[in-house]
């Protein structure tokens, strides 16, 4: 074994806990304005200050909601007003999205046209009204119109979990609440100049997420996913299905012990 | 427009600049004279989707990856070092590079699908770690049909590949029965590679005897070379830039006198909320941190080709001239170097960092010369994870008590700790690390240290310091004191501003 030196005791300590006041005298006298002083050495200044904007938010959280969020990843670096476009499951998803649509987007849900000329960004539900059946309905031309008169891209957008409510939940104390997913698809720039031809793209990428999000998405890429049941009582039993935690161990362990 | 990294020569005007030591921060004042490397100005973070679908369509050296596609084969997708690179990307470019292979498989008809986290020694991936690297959509396709795997380095599944040198090397059973492996990597330091990624698809003998005590250069290319010879592969390389770090903290990006009211209010906050904040609250603030990274450039094709020219990329992107090698070097250890997320545990990762692999990005000759004094500015707080580290406080308490040097720890204990069923069911099926990554980091930091005439650490415990054969200061003046011994009290000093990550170039 080896001697160690018996006084090599102690330290590691950060010493004092309350650094502000120091902190603010120091900065005061060394950087206060018009103080400021640059080494000789020191590059010139750059106005360019990149900061990054975090983007994802995996896993909002309302008091009466248990909300996942994916997809945002495929918005990174979108700077531009966007037109938001979702399925609308019922009645509560203008609240819904309205807490999870990243706050940059400065969001509104009316006065579309107006907020997309001072650089907001809209959101829109192409059905109109919440879905009766758990199906997709037909999308009015509106966002498709408007994205191609400002040369915005729409943003297609799925919600799953929230069928058939017309209010919010109530509080409850059990812990388990509504599991909504919410699902962000690539952004789709205007091309062309006919409104119905590019609503229907939009709408081709809604059911494809709602696809993807029913199952499994390489199966969709592949074409050999399950279909969404578009009538009938299996289309609103599907609306119903309980919404798994994203990438979550629910069907099957992924480090399972054989 | 963004600005390259330079050297600061201290001067009158200089004021004390920003120093971080674990999860503390502090301005110190620095000798006048003292060179600071600084790092390039962050660049804007774009959309890296279109260089991935070009690289994928023009690579290096081989046909494109669409034409290397067909129905019916077996594809593995190759994924690694997800510890890397710290502070973790807000949005993981890993997800583009693993989704577009992925469009191309499927548009070819390939069912036959696996991600394989070539982890190696290294921690086998939560689930939550591996949603954040190649995001939901590729987790939720495979994990439910048995595609999502990870490598147990000890799992006697592993097949004969061949020998080297008398050595038997074996492989990951699903890579051997591949008919292409897609090996994804980022370039963010020269610490990570391809190559070194389809190292760790080998064994646990296969990977002491590579990276261990006897470690070299000829042996890894021999072990890469035997894999690449037994299964087709397609490697696809993301260059990174420099982190851009959020708003709230973005003052540690930021040269100090370029500081706005708000970066220095930011400071003075961020400084006191980590000195009164307990210690898990600091952890998950640490692990929550993301940065956005600019990808510089994506390289597909031929692993040599693609690790030349992203290597050449990220370096030139990256580097700074600096001095000549310095009779003192100052690294400060805190977005990387631990094990944990937790900065401020873990000595010998923070070791690690700033005596192995910090002075190890410099091209052209050396950080310090050799007989100098490496500075580390770390707490070397003798605290480890008891589920992904816990040989790490065992190799503390009984290893380096006993002895430091390398090869007295190889014939003594590395045998006993890497067959210990306890830290083997830990690394297994509780997301810890395997031993030998241990073991072969302090074999490295030992290397490193002996070039060193002493390392003395500022601010740290004096046990843990003591513990791996190094010295404790609780100032940097008493630091440069103790090195005076070695180096006369008016030594040449560099400065590694930051968490290092830079290239230095000396002349």
């Amino acid at each position: 074994m080896r001697t160690l030196a018996s006084w090599a005791r102690g330290g590691g300590r950060p010493g004092s806990r309350l650094t502000l006041p120091t902190d603010v005298r120091a900065l005061a006298r060394g950087w206060g304005v018009g103080k400021r002083r640059v080494p000789l050495g020191a590059p010139a200044q750059s106005d360019a200050r990149p900061t990054h904007v975090d983007i994802e938010a995996p896993h909002a959280r309302l008091p009466r909601f248990d909300i996942d969020v994916v997809g945002l990843e495929l918005l990174a670096g979108q700077a531009r007003p966007v037109i938001v476009v979702a399925n609308h499951a019922s009645g509560v998803d203008p609240t819904l999205l309205g807490q999870v649509l990243p706050t940059q987007w400065l969001v509104r849900t009316s006065g579309a046209t107006l907020a997309l000329r001072s650089g907001r960004s809209v959101l829109l539900f192409p059905e109109g009204e919440p879905t009766t059946d758990g199906t997709l309905g037909e999308f009015s031309p509106r966002a498709a119109a408007l994205s191609l008169r400002h040369g915005v891209p729409i943003v297609p957008v799925t919600i799953r979990g929230s069928y058939g409510m017309d209010a919010l939940p109530p509080r409850t104390s059990s812990g388990a609440l509504p599991r909504v997913l919410v699902r962000f698809g690539a952004p789709i720039e205007p091309t062309g100049d006919n409104p119905d031809v590019l609503i229907e793209i939009v709408r081709d990428s809604v059911q494809a997420l709602l696809t993807e999000d029913a199952g499994n998405w390489y199966a969709s890429l592949r074409g050999v996913a399950e279909p969404v049941p578009v009538t009938g009582w299996r289309a609103v039993w599907a609306a119903q299905e309980p919404v798994e935690r994203p990438g979550s161990r629910e069907r099957r362990r992924i480090w399972g012990r054989d | 427009m963004s600005r390259p990294g330079f050297t600061l020569d201290v001067d009158e005007r200089t004021q004390p600049l920003l120093v971080a030591q674990g999860t503390r921060l502090r301005l110190e004042r620095f000798g006048l004279g003292t060179h600071v490397v600084y790092p390039g100005d962050g660049r804007p973070v774009g959309d890296p989707t279109p260089l991935v679908a070009a690289a994928l369509a023009s690579p290096l050296g081989t046909a494109p990856l669409a034409a290397q596609l067909h129905a019916g084969m077996a594809l593995t997708i190759v994924i690694g070092d997800l510890g890397s690179p710290r502070p973790r990307m807000g949005s993981d470019v890993r997800r583009h590079l693993v989704e577009q292979v992925l469009v191309l498989a499927a548009a070819a008809g390939v069912d036959d699908v696996a991600v394989l986290c070539a982890n190696g020694l290294a921690k086998r991936p939560s689930d939550a770690e591996l949603t954040d690297v190649v995001g939901e959509r590729v987790v939720r396709s495979f994990a439910s049909t048995g595609g999502l795997l990870s490598t147990d380095a000890t799992d006697p599944a592993y097949v004969d590949l061949g020998v080297i040198d008398g050595h038997e090397i074996r492989l990951h059973p699903r890579i051997a029965a591949s008919d292409l492996a897609v090996n994804i990597v980022v370039t963010s330091s020269w610490s990570t590679s391809a190559g070194l990624q389809l190292v760790a698809l080998t064994d646990v003998a296969t990977l002491d005897w590579a990276l261990g005590l006897e470690t070299s250069s000829d042996r890894v290319s021999a072990v890469i070379g035997l894999v690449e010879a037994s299964v087709a592969t397609f490697t696809l390389d993301a260059a990174l830039g420099e982190p851009v770090l959020p708003d709230a903290v973005s003052f540690l990006g930021r040269r100090e006198w370029e500081w706005r009211v708000r970066d220095q209010v930011a400071f003075a906050t961020a400084r006191q909320a980590l000195a009164v904040a307990p210690k898990q609250a600091i952890a998950r603030l640490f692990s929550d941190l993301a940065a956005g990274y600019p990808v510089l450039g994506v390289a597909g094709g031929a692993r040599d080709q693609v690790h030349a020219s992203m290597s050449t990329v990220w370096t030139n992107a990256v580097a700074v001239q600096g001095p000549p090698a310095s009779d003192v070097g100052v690294v400060n250890v805190w977005r990387k170097g631990s094990l944990h997320a937790d900065p401020a545990s873990d000595p010998l990762g923070a070791a690690h960092h700033a005596v192995a692999e910090q002075p190890s990005l410099v091209e052209g000759g050396q950080l310090v010369r050799p007989g100098g004094v490496l500075v580390g500015f770390h707490p070397l707080s003798n605290r480890f994870s008891s589920r992904t580290n816990s040989v790490g406080a065992d190799f503390f308490a009984e290893v380096l008590p006993a002895s430091t040097d390398p090869t007295e720890i190889r014939a003594t204990f590395q045998d006993r700790f890497s067959t210990d069923p306890w830290y083997g069911e830990l690394y297994r099926g509780r997301h810890g690390h395997h031993p030998l990554l241990t073991f072969h980091r302090w074999y490295a930091t030992a290397r490193a240290a002996a070039t060193y005439a002493d390392v003395v650490w500022v601010g740290a415990d004096r046990r843990s310091a003591e513990l791996m054969g190094f010295r404790a200061a609780s100032t940097y003046a008493d630091a440069l004191e103790i090195a005076s011994g070695h180096v006369g009290r008016t030594p040449s000093i560099t400065v590694l501003h930051g968490g290092g990550g830079s290239v230095v170039r000396v002349p």
